[in-house]
C-alpha cells in the first residue's frame, strides 16, 4: 500500500530524529548544568534566547536558517570551506536546523532536573575524591534519569513532527531531505488522501506509543526521584 | 486609495475566522460576532466608498448592475497571482465600491479548505485541475469556471551572462536547480516538461531541489542557496529589485532572468471558480467578469502573464520587445 519512497522517508526521519536528539544530549547537558548553577543578572536574557525557537514560527526560523546557510553568508561559506559542499538541501543542514528547533525541548527538562538536584550529593562525591566525569556518571546521571529520558524523548518526538524548518531548508530531495512530514504534506497537497491517511496513521501511532512510554518513565522516575531526595 | 488599502489589510483577518469555521456547525457564536463586527465596520466605511463612486462615475459600470455586499468579497488566490490580484482588487474597489478581501495560499490548501466548507466567493487557482475538480464534486457549475490567465516560465541564473539553459553534468557539478514540486505546482510541472522536452531531465534531476510552490522555489534562488531556478516569470517581474537595480535580485546577487518559449511546455492555464453562496453569487460573478474583461486582461503581460484569450494580440514576449529597458537580461535568448 505504501510506496517505497514512504519507507525511505520514515527511515530518514528516524535517523534525523535520533542524530538530533543524540547531539542535543551531548551538547545541551553541559549547558544545562552550567545554567543550573550560574547566577548572573543577565541569566534571564540568556535563558530567553535559548527558548526563542519555541516562539518563532518554524517557517520563519527556517527562512533565517536558509539565509544563514547561503554560500554568501559567513556560516554557509565556512561550511563550504570545511566540507566542500553546501549546507542547504543537505542532511547535515537538516540536523543543524532540527538541533536549533528542538533545543528548548532538551534544555528545559534537563535544566529543571539539575536545579532540583540536591547539590550536597555532588559535594559529597567531590569530597570523597570523585572526579567530574565520575561524579556525572555515578551520581548525576542515576539521580536525573527521568529528566534525561524526557529530554531525549521530547527532542526525538519534536524532531519527528518537524515540518516548517525542513520545508524551508530541505528542498524535498528523496532519500536526502524528504522526511516523513514533507512526504505527508506532498500527498495531502496532491490530493492523494489514501497515502496521506496511511502515513498519518503510522506517524500518530508511533508518536502515541513513544509518548506513552515517555510518560510512563516520567511517572516512575518522578516517584523514584522524590523517594531519593527526601 | 489609501482607505481602500487599509480596509483590505483589515479584512485579511477574516481568513482566521474562516479557518476556525471549517467543519463546525453552521452558526457559532464566533461566526455570529465576526459577522456583526464586519457588518458594523463596513457600514462605517460605506460613506468613504460612496465618495469613490462619485469621483469615478465614468468607469463605475461594474458595480452598478450588482448589489454591493456589506461584507467584503472573499477571494482566495494561489500564491503566484497574489500581487496582480491585490492590485486588480484595489482597482475594482475604486470602480465599484465593492471591498475585496484576498486570502493567499497554495491552490491545494485552498482547494482542501473549499471542499471542507470554507466560504470563499471566488477561487483563483494556479491550475485548471482543481477548479474542474470542484465542478466534478458538484460544488460549482461548469459555467462558473473560467481560465483567467496563462503563466509563463522563466529561467533564473546566478550567472548574469547565462543564456538559454543548456546543462551538462560538468556545468552542474556542485550546483542546484530549484523547481517547484511538479506534483503540486503547475509551474513545477511545466518546468519538468521543459527539461524533459529539451532532453535535460536526466542530467538535471540529481541536482534538483523542490519548493512546495513557486514562491518558495524563488526564495531558494534569491537567498543564494540554489544557483539556478525555473519559476513563474511574473515573480521575476514583480521583484522590484531585479528591475530597478538592473539584473540584481533581492539579495543583491547578480542574476539574470530568461523567458522560456511557451512552445517547450504545455500551457500553464490558471482557472478561477465562482464558489459563492447563492446570496453572494451576483457580486462574485461580477468580480470574475471584471477579471476577464479586456481592461484587466490586456494588462496581464505587465504582470508576466498572457491573457486567457488568445485573440488578444498582446503577449509577454511582445511586451518585452517593446520595453527592452524593463529588464535587459530578459531579452537574451529569445527568438
Amino acid at each position: 500500500m505504501l510506496e517505497s519512497s514512504a519507507f525511505a522517508a520514515v527511515g530518514l526521519t528516524l535517523k534525523l530524529a535520533f542524530l538530533t536528539s543524540l547531539l542535543l544530549m551531548l551538547l545541551v547537558t553541559p549547558l544545562a548544568w552550567k545554567l543550573a548553577t550560574w547566577q548572573h543578572k543577565l541569566k534571564p536574557v540568556f535563558m530567553s534566547v535559548l527558548a526563542l525557537p519555541l516562539v518563532l514560527p518554524p517557517t520563519v526560523l527556517g527562512f533565517y536558517l536558509l539565509v544563514a546557510f547561503s554560500p554568501q553568508s559567513p556560516v554557509g561559506e565556512g561550511w563550504q570551506w570545511l566540507t566542500g559542499h553546501q549546507l542547504a538541501f543537505s542532511f547535515e543542514g537538516l540536523v543543524i536546523g532540527s538541533f536549533i528547533y528542538s533545543l528548548p525541548f532538551a534544555l528545559q527538562p534537563l535544566y529543571s532536573g539539575f536545579t532540583q538536584l540536591d547539590k550536597r550529593y555532588v559535594e559529597v562525591a567531590h569530597s570523597l575524591g570523585f572526579g567530574k566525569i565520575e561524579t556525572f556518571f555515578r551520581i548525576i546521571l542515576p539521580l536525573c534519569k527521568a529528566p534525561f529520558i524526557v529530554a531525549f524523548g521530547l527532542s526525538f518526538a519534536h524532531t519527528i513532527g518537524e515540518f516548517g524548518v525542513v520545508l524551508m531548508i530541505g528542498g524535498n530531495i528523496p532519500g536526502e531531505t524528504q522526511v516523513l512530514s514533507i512526504a505527508l504534506y506532498e500527498h495531502v497537497e496532491a490530493l492523494e488522501y489514501g497515502q496521506a491517511h496511511a502515513l498519518s496513521f503510522g506517524l500518530l501511532l508511533f508518536s502515541f506509543l513513544l509518548l506513552t512510554l515517555l510518560y510512563r518513565f516520567n511517572g516512575k522516575g518522578g516517584q523514584a526521584w522524590s523517594s531519593i531526595s527526601r | 486609495m489609501a482607505v481602500g488599502a487599509k480596509i483590505l489589510t483589515c479584512s485579511r483577518i477574516i481568513p482566521a475566522c474562516l479557518s476556525t469555521r471549517v467543519g463546525k456547525p453552521k452558526v457559532s457564536a464566533g461566526t455570529f460576532l465576526s459577522v456583526v463586527f464586519f457588518t458594523l465596520s463596513f457600514a462605517c466605511n460605506a460613506a468613504v466608498s460612496n465618495t469613490y463612486l462619485d469621483s469615478d462615475n465614468d468607469s463605475a459600470n461594474y458595480g452598478k448592475a450588482v448589489p454591493i455586499l456589506s461584507s467584503p468579497l472573499q477571494v482566495a488566490v494561489a500564491a503566484n497571482f497574489a500581487k496582480p490580484l491585490r492590485n486588480i482588487a484595489n482597482d475594482y474597489f475604486k470602480k465599484s465600491g465593492q471591498e475585496v478581501s484576498v486570502t493567499v495560499s497554495s491552490s491545494g490548501t485552498l482547494f482542501a479548505q473549499l471542499t471542507h466548507g470554507a466560504q470563499f466567493d471566488v477561487f483563483l487557482s494556479a491550475d485548471t485541475a482543481r477548479p474542474n475538480a470542484l465542478v466534478e464534486a458538484g460544488r460549482v457549475n461548469a459555467e462558473d469556471v473560467h481560465v483567467y490567465a496563462k503563466g509563463r516560465l522563466a529561467f533564473l541564473s546566478s550567472n548574469t551572462t547565462a543564456s538559454t539553459p543548456n546543462f551538462t553534468a560538468a556545468s552542474l557539478a556542485g550546483k542546484k536547480l530549484a523547481i517547484a514540486n511538479p506534483k503540486l505546482a503547475p509551474y513545477g510541472n511545466a518546468a519538468k516538461q521543459y527539461l524533459v522536452n529539451t532532453n535535460q531531465w536526466n542530467i538535471v534531476s540529481p541536482h534538483i531541489v523542490m519548493g512546495k510552490n513557486v514562491l518558495q522555489t524563488y526564495q531558494f534562488f534569491t537567498t543564494g542557496n540554489a544557483d539556478y531556478a525555473l519559476v513563474a516569470y511574473s515573480l521575476t517581474l514583480t521583484d522590484k529589485q531585479i528591475n530597478e537595480a538592473g539584473g540584481r535580485n533581492t539579495s543583491g546577487r547578480a542574476a539574470a532572468a530568461l523567458l522560456i518559449p511557451d512552445t517547450l511546455h504545455q500551457p500553464i492555464l490558471q482557472s478561477l471558480a465562482v464558489t459563492a453562496a447563492a446570496d453572494r453569487k451576483a457580486a462574485a460573478s461580477a468580480f470574475a467578469r471584471y477579471l476577464l474583461s479586456l481592461e484587466v486582461q490586456e494588462n496581464l503581460p505587465n504582470w508576466g502573464y498572457q491573457p486567457a484569450n488568445d485573440s488578444l494580440p498582446i503577449s509577454v514576449d511582445s511586451r518585452i520587445r517593446e520595453n527592452k529597458e524593463v529588464n535587459n537580461s530578459d531579452t537574451r535568448g529569445l527568438p
